[in-house]
């Protein structure tokens, strides 16, 4: 660079006053070493090159800004949702197999039952087969399949959120997984039915929340499970004319024979499902299906109603060119299966389970459509399945079913905002304050020295704590950020002020200035200008070190519950509440990994800094 | 030294009512109405202008409406309270806590014990091994050991607290079963307070908190003590002892340890005060029955006379701190000591 | 036979660029009871030949190889413990910081009685009182009071005095004395000057006298070596650096030329030869001295000379050391 810039002499002097200022306190060169013979390089420069002969710091620079990369850019892939809350999918573990039907099923399908975090498949000869988070409790795992259920021929199968049914060729109906809330309880018909076979030739079987139904060819509907959270009565005068049946969250809608849609259950008077269109009232509708809130009635001529509580997107329908055929519904979103072979996938796309891959949208080679929850199966002309939907969680969930993921990267990039900010309150106060005292010293400096001496002295966390508590309690969330960043940035400027007043007490003894001051021009004018460039590198390492601190701090408030509050991500808050055994123990993704990025990063911060430092320690330039 | 001495004691007495007075002033920007709040249930019984006359003379007589000087000065204990008497904190009235409905004194002095117990203990833990490794490190500096411990040390200080207790928690608690996760003594236990069963049943539920504060602290006091020591050992002055024939054990640990030690001392003040912060974290995380905790649990519930009081508590431990490095700087370094 | 005798002496440094070759093939001899000078700029190598004979060198640097005779003795193969032995005992320094080179948390008492503790294993009460004596011995007034002082409440020439007092402590054979003037006031370093001559004749002591001023080396000195880019490139007695020499190094002439009196400050250094010493890892091949020696040719560029005695009691090493010669021819 020097040798570039010697050659380049008459250029030189168009320099402009700021650009010769940058050269001479930044870079730290003076003009004058173009004079010397010997190619003299930036200090600088030799920091840079002693710093990147480090291998520890250089791996900190480059795991540092990888996470930056990811905390900075991640958040617009990974878009928050700060209500989010999803009962079904609390503690879900790291996984990506959700939809992973196993290799022996391959193009043998036959039937399959998505549930929330798994699926269950039949295969062609009737064997049973699970995949995905089966995990339902501590002891109990779907995956964990009775005997009597893997040696039968099975025909269909359904699956709740917690338990599965399946049902034999001989009409045998057969509960696993959770049947403590009466899963497993037949009502007495449906024990007399199975007896005698009579009403007994099941063509639907569906499962939801702890409740299940099997559907009769005649019309009758058997509903069993836990009645505390579903409508499980049907009304007399439908028993033995349904067609159909769809199960929203607590309640389901029944399709009759003679196709019109009704609400079959006990409860219906003034539930938002019983105001069923009047289009699917006129004996027209050919298929039902529901979400967790919604239902959806198609009618002879493709076309599709909806009804209930349309809150996320349930009815936004895209444009069709083709007839409906079939209809699924899952937790909250719509697929549909076209005439033309096609597939239409509708609602919300929290987890991608409203976006059908271009194969199924516009392939025309779809035969069969399963779609459940999150997740959907399309089974095509030439026996291969393609899925789209929720595949699993690459770091987990959280206690109110929030992938890690997402709040890992977006808790990353308001702990860094909070922590960066703070590093610049604190260094532009203490570079003022250190400044006044270097500049005027005496009283001022005295007075600057005790304020600096009390508030270092202060114990660092209660203090944080108590102004954030007092001063917070008044704020809302995002202002209650600012006010971290502001109470960090007051507590810590303590070092750098300190620094920069060092800085002026070192270069007041210099011989420069005192021969400067001799030839009349004023010592605060020299100082500044040397003191600059010295005080730049210097507040580099400092900043740096105190980013890791001040990220340190925020994260530590935060987890306390005195710094940025919940649902706001940040990596402190991520890890409150994770100090009880089952949490580090059973669930625990949801600390391992934000400690772990925590700590890379602090780490790294650290490796940083110390690089940093000793580049710029002239007694380690000879070693 | 004497001169030195009264010095800073007069220092600390100043910082102290300053910050006492900042602090109060700082809850007194919380509005709350005790007056209205005792009146309350009879409002109803009471007429407008009655009630109102009433909630006068209580404020009065509650003395809210002085100025905020005046109420520091009564709470402090500097002037004569509302009854006639000096009763406040410097008579040791620290005032009644909202939340555990007595006297913040009677709460606080277990929490207290607890805290000082665990704080005096990691202190002393972790300057037991840092010190000897930091000067073995700056003895050895750039071999093997030292350049290990010098990697391990910054995972030490760049993990924060709660994370270290985690991974400890996981395996000492859940792991391996050595330490009881939580709480301050086994619950439903019988022995008589003060006997020795109590005594080890303490020790044993604050074993691990107290290992994780020391681990946390290693780092960087380790590195501290080593950069200090390194520093010392590069001086002219341990030059001219080892030309005056000194043998090296006497250069290092009595030349070059006495000035090492002087930046250590300073440092120690930071990190003790560091460690006492860190203890809210811990005794939080492990559930203790300290100060911390309750600090905790006051501004949880915005008990304010508490957290008044557990403040104060926390500044006056951190000016006792600064005293007593100041002191003993004076004891370690002439310069500071004697005069011109 | 010299007291000391330094012969064909390399001391090198690892360092992170390569090995500094800091001192590189010296040799000279100190002789009983006189006063060797050793002189040169800032960097050529004097501390550190001087500290390669206590072994006094920093853990990065070692000595590569030569001879350290001391009365007979050979120093290099010492044991560390033998070495403990020698230093402050027979062979004693004084550095040239006195600000820094007295530990601040220490008794002068304290500091100048260990040496009489270490060497001659008297008891503490012993070795207070000898350091009395010995504060006597530098001239320090109030020895009583000075002795129970620590270094910051002395002055720079009193802290020099207990330097002196320390290293005299147990009547070495040989005192080095690096630069022990050079960061005093003129009037201090005059009144140190004297006493070391003083105390020369008083105890008999070999002093060896490092420094960059060739006006003290006139003034204290017997012999002079005169270092360049850690050679020795001139090594003759003080009578003919000083008188009116025939041979001598260009180097030396170019020191004699900005030779400061006395009375000049201190902090005029050396800067009547153009241009730098070159970095330590950058020398150049053939003389060391060529880029910047006026009277260099072709040949000093590649060729190195060697230090040829050119009369009995002097050697140069230059190829060109006759004065008038060269003069004439440059
Ligand atoms: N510890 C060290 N590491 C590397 N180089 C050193 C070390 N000590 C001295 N040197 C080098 O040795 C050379 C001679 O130094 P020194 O003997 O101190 O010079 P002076 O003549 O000023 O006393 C210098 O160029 C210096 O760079
Ligand atoms: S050898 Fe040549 S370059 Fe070296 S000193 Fe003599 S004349 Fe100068
Ligand atoms: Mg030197």
């Amino acid at each position: 660079m020097s040798k570039k810039m010697k050659n380049n002499t008459p250029k030189k002097k168009k320099r402009s006053t700021l650009a010769r200022w940058f050269r001479q306190t930044v870079l730290r060169k003076h003009d004058i070493d173009y004079d010397n013979p010997e190619v003299i390089e930036t200090p600088l420069k030799i920091v840079a090159q002693n710093f990147f002969a480090k291998k520890t710091a250089v791996f900190g620079v480059v795991v540092f800004l990888l996470i930056l990369l990811v905390v900075l850019i991640g958040p617009y892939f990974f878009k928050l949702n700060l209500g989010e809350h999803e009962q079904t999918l609390i503690h879900v573990p790291p996984s990506n197999n959700m939809m992973k039907i196993p290799k022996e099923m391959h193009g043998r399908i036959s039937d399959i039952a998505p549930g929330t975090t798994f699926g269950i498949g039949v295969d062609v000869d009737g064997k049973v087969y699970s995949w995905g988070h089966t995990r339902v409790t501590e002891r109990i795992d779907l995956k964990d399949i009775p005997d009597e259920v893997q040696e039968a021929d099975l025909k269909m199968i359904a699956a709740g959120m917690d338990h599965a049914v399946a049902l034999d060729t001989n009409g045998k109906l057969m509960v696993w997984g959770n049947t403590r809330r009466s899963q497993a309880r037949f009502t007495p018909d449906m024990e007399k039915a199975q007896k005698s076979g009579k009403n007994w030739n099941i063509v639907q079987l569906e499962a939801g929340m702890q409740v299940s139904a099997a559907l009769d060819e005649g019309g009758y509907l058997y509903l069993w499970g836990n009645r505390s959270n579903f409508d499980l009565g049907i009304k007399r005068e439908y028993q033995g004319n349904i067609a159909k049946i769809a199960f929203m969250a607590n309640e389901y809608i029944s399709l009759l024979k003679d196709g019109n849609v009704a609400y079959t259950g006990i409860k219906g008077k003034g539930s938002p499902f019983s105001k069923i269109p009047d289009e699917l009232l006129q004996g027209k509708t050919v298929d039902i299906a529901a979400t967790d809130r919604t239902c959806a009635g198609l009618t002879e001529d493709g076309k599709v109603y909806f009804w209930g509580r349309l809150e996320k997107g349930e009815n936004e329908m895209p444009e069709i060119d083709s007839k409906i055929i079939k209809i699924e519904g899952g937790r909250f979103h719509y697929s549909a299966l076209l005439e033309n072979g096609n597939v239409v996938s509708w609602g919300n796309n929290d987890y991608n389970q409203a976006k059908a891959p271009a194969q199924v949208t516009s392939g025309g080679n779809v035969k069969e459509l399963y779609v459940g929850n999150f997740q959907n199966y399309a089974i095509l002309e030439n026996g291969e399945h393609v899925t789209w939907g929720l595949s699993g969680f690459p770091l987990g969930t959280d206690n109110f079913g929030r992938d890690m993921l997402v709040r890992i990267i977006n808790g990353g990039r308001v702990t860094m905002l909070v922590g960066a900010i703070a590093v610049v309150i604190a260094t532009i106060i203490g570079v003022i304050l250190g400044g006044l005292a270097g500049y005027f010293g005496g009283t001022v400096d005295i007075v600057i020295m005790r304020i600096s001496e009390v508030v270092g002295g202060l114990p660092f966390i209660p203090f944080a704590m108590i102004l954030s508590a007092v001063i917070g309690s008044r704020l809302d969330p995002t202002q209650r950020m600012y006010l971290i960043m502001i109470v960090l940035g007051i507590l810590s400027w303590v070092g750098t002020c300190r620094l920069v007043r060092a800085q002026f007490f070192a270069q007041r003894e210099m011989e420069y200035v005192t021969a400067a001051k001799a030839m009349g021009i004023r010592e605060g004018a020299i100082i500044f200008r040397h003191i600059l460039p010295n005080v730049f590198s210097l507040l580099l390492v400092s900043m740096t070190l105190d980013f890791a601190t001040s990220m340190l701090t925020e994260s530590t408030l935060s987890y306390l519950g005195f710094g940025i509050p919940l649902p706001t991500p940040t990596w402190g808050n991520l890890l409150t509440g994770a100090n009880n055994s089952i949490i580090i123990q059973q669930y625990w993704w949801r600390w391992v990994f934000p400690a772990v990025i925590f700590g890379m990063c602090t780490i790294c911060i650290n490796l940083i800094g110390d690089g940093l430092r000793d580049a710029m320690d002239p007694k380690s330039t000879e070693r | 030294m004497g001169k030195y001495v009264l010095k800073r004691l007069v220092y600390i007495v100043i910082v102290f009512f300053v910050i006492s007075f900042l602090m109060y002033a700082l809850y007194n920007l919380i509005p709350t109405d005790p007056a209205r709040a005792q009146l309350e249930p009879m409002r109803q019984q009471l007429k407008p202008e009655e009630y109102i006359r009433m909630y006068k003379q209580l404020r009065k007589e509650m003395g809210l409406d002085d100025h905020l000087v005046i109420r520091y000065a009564r709470w402090m204990g500097i002037i004569k309270g509302l009854k006639g008497k000096f009763d406040g904190l410097l008579q040791g009235n620290f005032g009644y806590s909202q939340t555990f409905k007595k006297p913040v004194v009677q709460q606080i002095s277990e929490p207290m014990k607890n805290t000082i117990f665990i704080n005096i203990f990691a202190t002393i833990a972790a300057l037991g091994i840092t010190l000897p490794l930091g000067v073995y490190c700056a003895v050895h500096k750039g071999k093997k050991f030292d350049t290990t411990v010098q990697t391990m040390s910054i995972l030490g200080y760049s993990l924060p607290i709660f994370i270290i207790s985690l991974i400890f928690m996981y395996f000492f608690v859940v792991r391996w079963g050595i330490f009881p996760l939580m709480g301050s003594k086994t619950p439903n236990a019988t022995y008589e307070p003060g006997s020795w069963e109590a005594f080890v049943d303490k020790v044993y539920h604050i074993a691990l908190p107290v290992i994780v504060m020391t681990f946390a602290s290693l780092g960087g006091m380790t590195r501290y003590v080593r950069s200090s020591m390194i520093e010392a050992l590069g001086t002219d002055y341990i030059r001219t002892a080892r030309a005056k024939g000194l043998r090296e054990k006497v250069v290092i640990y009595s030349h070059a340890w006495r000035n090492a030690l002087l930046p250590i001392i300073t440092s120690i003040l930071a990190w003790f005060l560091g460690i006492f912060g860190g203890s809210v974290i811990i005794e939080n995380t492990f559930s203790l029955n300290g100060m911390g905790k309750l600090y905790w649990t006051g501004l949880n519930t915005l008990d304010f006379e508490l957290v008044l009081a557990i403040q104060m508590f926390y500044t006056v431990v951190s000016l006792i701190g600064s005293l007593l490095i100041d002191l003993s700087y004076g004891i370690v370094d002439p310069r500071v000591r004697v005069n011109k | 036979m010299s007291l000391l005798e330094v012969r064909d002496l390399n001391t090198f440094f690892r360092t992170k660029h390569g090995i500094v070759k800091a001192v590189n093939g010296v040799s000279y001899t100190v002789e009983a009871g006189k006063t060797l000078g050793i002189v040169g700029e800032s960097g050529s190598g004097k501390t550190v030949s001087a500290m390669s004979i206590l072994q006094l060198l920093d853990t990065n640097g070692f000595i590569e190889s030569g001879s350290i005779k001391f009365d007979g003795r050979e120093l290099t193969t010492l044991t560390r413990r033998e070495m403990y032995e020698i230093r402050g005992n027979d062979i004693s320094v004084i550095f040239q910081e006195p600000m820094t080179s007295l530990n601040p948390v220490f008794t002068v008492e304290r500091q100048v009685s260990e040496p009489f503790m270490v060497h001659q294993g008297l008891s503490k009460r012993e070795a207070a009182l000898r350091v009395l004596d010995m504060l006597r011995d530098v001239r320090i007034p109030n020895p009583e009071v000075v002795t129970k002082q620590y270094p910051h409440q002395l002055s720079g020439g009193m802290r020099q005095r207990v330097m002196i007092a320390m290293a005299l402590a147990c009547r070495p054979r040989i005192l080095i004395a690096d630069e022990p003037s050079t960061a005093l006031d003129v009037t201090i370093q005059a009144q140190i000057l004297k006493l070391m001559n003083d105390l020369q004749e008083e105890k008999g002591t070999s002093i060896m006298f490092i420094t960059h001023d060739l006006g003290v080396v006139c003034q204290m000195a017997d012999d002079v070596a005169v270092m360049y880019c850690g050679q020795v490139v001139e090594m003759a007695p003080a009578r003919t650096i000083f008188g009116k020499p025939q041979f001598s190094h260009p180097y030396t002439e170019g020191l004699l030329f900005s030779i400061p009196r006395l009375d000049t400050p201190s902090d005029v250094r050396l800067e009547a030869i153009p241009g730098a010493v070159p970095h330590p890892l950058k020398l150049p091949d053939g003389c060391k001295f060529a880029p910047r020696c006026k009277y260099a040719t072709e040949r000093c560029k590649v060729e190195e000379p060697e230090l040829v005695e050119v009369q009995p009691g002097q050697g140069v090493r230059c190829f060109y050391p006759d004065l008038k010669e060269r003069r004439k021819d440059g």
